[in-house]
């Protein structure tokens, strides 16, 4: 458990996903994160030596569509705007990365 | 019998006759949802076109002899999931950041029911985001358990089943990533079928892991969840992961199958020490029934469904975790700080279980013993037809149970993560009651075996009444 516990960083793990964590609530983030950590690693009782790994179950491999435009799903300029809370002049506003100064 | 208490079936036949229209059986179950809306908050929208389309869908019935071959669920009001994308109809996830998403496009679930001539009648209450297995973690209140206010319903697509339970609709579409349609179904006493992952599209569906998810339905009755099946499921252009295959469903094959010689497996694990025991007993009388149909039911060992909590937490979290980081509240929404706590939780822990150093021994660590889950099915399955038990260990627990435990969903849906990681398919029908609380059987086949599973799910609802049952629903 302690070296469980030393792993976790909640505000680090904030950051990484851009949520915002009170101090409050990092306390009971980090408890909550030990006891989850303390369930899955019970998985270790059982022996995976030889086994591979499962990303999906489907058993499809290269689904291809034809590389064409289906305009029955395109959206109109003005029709991808209507949810953005900021645009200008028909486009997304998104929030500034570089430092303007 | 008041309209709206109809299976769709029943509603099929009395439409097909013109016994009533679909303009009478619309409005019958809008004024359910005005009685007991405000009790169970089962629905956060209500489609203002509703009786729009029941008009559209009785002129269609009186001028086209034909009209129920090519729409075969013509004027069936029904409600869907606020995590399906409806254009033109607000979908939140039961989420603040998409508290004013109007959608742009239809999920085709909610487009292949359209064109089936359904009528759709609001948006139902889930956990934000599909986080959960109670809708306590729905951004617009809890949806209340229409057999006991007291109790959830179940999650996450509670409101889709307490809005059928609570006969405020003739049917319901839920969403399933482990637990989140059977779980539900059980603990409001109605029938839920989760489908093979791949079966029916995921397009325009809000992702929560996005290699479980399954769209499925929650009915009165078996047949009704085939009608609805056979609607939904089938190769979709739009998502790469559904199957080719064509979906074989016989609605005329479904009824009256013999289990004689059928071979059964009840996994002993699953009786888990967590199970209650009036719980317990009801199982054993369903397994006790089936056995008196023909079936042939044997006691197998599957691996414990304790290390499935294990598994299904770390891979639904990590996908959980990939599946948000798109919420930036630019190009529809609101930002990232409309977060509520159980979508942080999860993020978090998903990113930590993706990072660097450990990412082995944690994501990569589950994927592997999610191979052992689904070669030990394989191997149940080339011995038995399908695979038994209940759905949970319990039936639906008090409103405030998933306080302060961070893995409450996780631990009540147990018993279905198996099979979903594995994407199997499987139902929850009624069983019984514990302490008037309503409680199902699970029955699980083979990925592609809906028809069996519900065939066989359909004998079991013939042979018993557990499914005609109905809350007393006049609360004070």
């Amino acid at each position: 458990m302690d070296k469980t516990k030393s792993k976790i960083n909640v505000s680090h793990l904030a950051e990484l996903s851009k949520m915002t964590v009170s101090p409050n609530e990092a306390a009971g983030f980090k408890t909550g994160f030990e006891a989850t950590l303390k369930t899955v690693d019970k998985l270790e009782q059982l022996n995976t030596k030889k086994v591979g790994s499962t990303f999906q179950v489907t058993g499809l491999k290269n689904v291809y569509r034809p590389d064409k435009v289906d305009k029955s799903r395109v959206l109109s300029q003005q029709k991808a705007l209507v949810n953005a809370k900021n645009s200008h002049k028909g486009y997304f506003v998104v929030p500034a990365i570089f430092d303007e100064t | 019998m008041k309209l709206n208490q109809l299976t769709l079936t029943e509603a099929l036949e009395g439409l097909k006759v013109k016994k009533f229209s679909s303009v009478e059986l619309t409005l019958a179950c809008l004024d359910e949802i005005k009685r007991l809306n405000p009790k169970l908050n089962a629905f956060l929208t209500l489609n203002p076109d509703a009786l729009k389309a029941a008009k559209a869908a009785d002129l269609k019935i009186r001028s086209d002899g034909n009209a129920f071959k090519t729409q075969p669920l013509l004027g069936i009001p029904y409600a869907l999931k606020d995590n399906f994308l409806t254009a033109g109809l607000k979908t939140t996830a039961s989420s603040k950041v998409l508290d004013d998403y109007i959608p742009q496009y239809d999920a085709t679930v909610y487009a292949r029911l359209k064109t089936a001539g359904t009528v759709l009648l609001g948006k139902t209450n889930m956990d934000a985001w599909a986080h959960g297995s109670s809708t306590e973690t729905s951004d617009y209140g809890t949806t209340r358990n229409p057999w006991n206010l007291n109790h959830t319903p179940g999650g996450s697509s509670g409101g889709s089943a307490a809005a059928v339970a609570a006969d405020m609709c003739i049917f319901a579409i839920g969403s399933e990533t482990a637990g989140s349609v059977r779980g539900p179904a059980c603990w409001c006493g109605i029938t839920g079928l989760k489908p093979t992952y791949g079966r029916v599209s995921r397009y325009g569906v809000i992702a929560m892991a996005s290699s479980t998810d399954s769209p499925g339905p929650l009915t009165k009755t078996v047949a009704d969840a085939a009608r609805v099946y056979q609607v939904i499921a089938g190769p979709d252009p739009f998502d790469a992961t559904t199957s080719g295959r064509p979906v074989n469903l016989n609605l005329g094959h479904l009824q009256g199958l013999s289990l004689k010689g059928r071979r059964l497996a009840v996994p002993k694990e699953y009786l888990v020490k967590e199970m209650d025991k009036a719980t317990a007993k009801l199982i054993e009388n369903a397994l006790k029934k089936l056995e008196g149909l023909g079936a042939k039911i044997d006691q197998i060992s599957l691996i414990d469904p304790h290390y499935s909590i294990g598994v299904y937490t770390l891979v639904q979290r990590s996908e959980v975790s990939s599946n948000l980081a798109r919420y930036d509240g630019v190009r529809y929404g609101n930002d990232r700080s409309h977060f509520g706590h159980e979508a942080k939780n999860r993020v978090m822990l998903g990113s930590f279980a993706l990072s660097a150093g450990y990412y082995d021994q944690y994501y990569n660590k589950a994927q592997k013993v999610r191979t052992l889950i689904i070669e030990e099915f394989k191997k149940t399955f080339r011995k038995y037809d399908l695979v038994i038990g209940p759905v949970t260990p319990g039936p639906a627990l008090k409103v405030g149970a998933s306080k302060d435990s961070p893995m409450f969903g996780e631990i009540v849906d147990m018993l279905m993560e198996p099979s979903s990681v594995a994407g199997l398919t499987g139902t929850s029908v009624p069983c019984g009651f514990v302490t008037g609380l309503p409680v199902g059987l699970q029955i699980t086949g083979p990925q592609f075996a809906e028809g069996l599973v519900l065939a066989v799910s359909a004998a079991y609802q013939a042979a018993t009444d557990w499914h005609l049952k109905k809350p007393v629903t006049d609360y004070a």
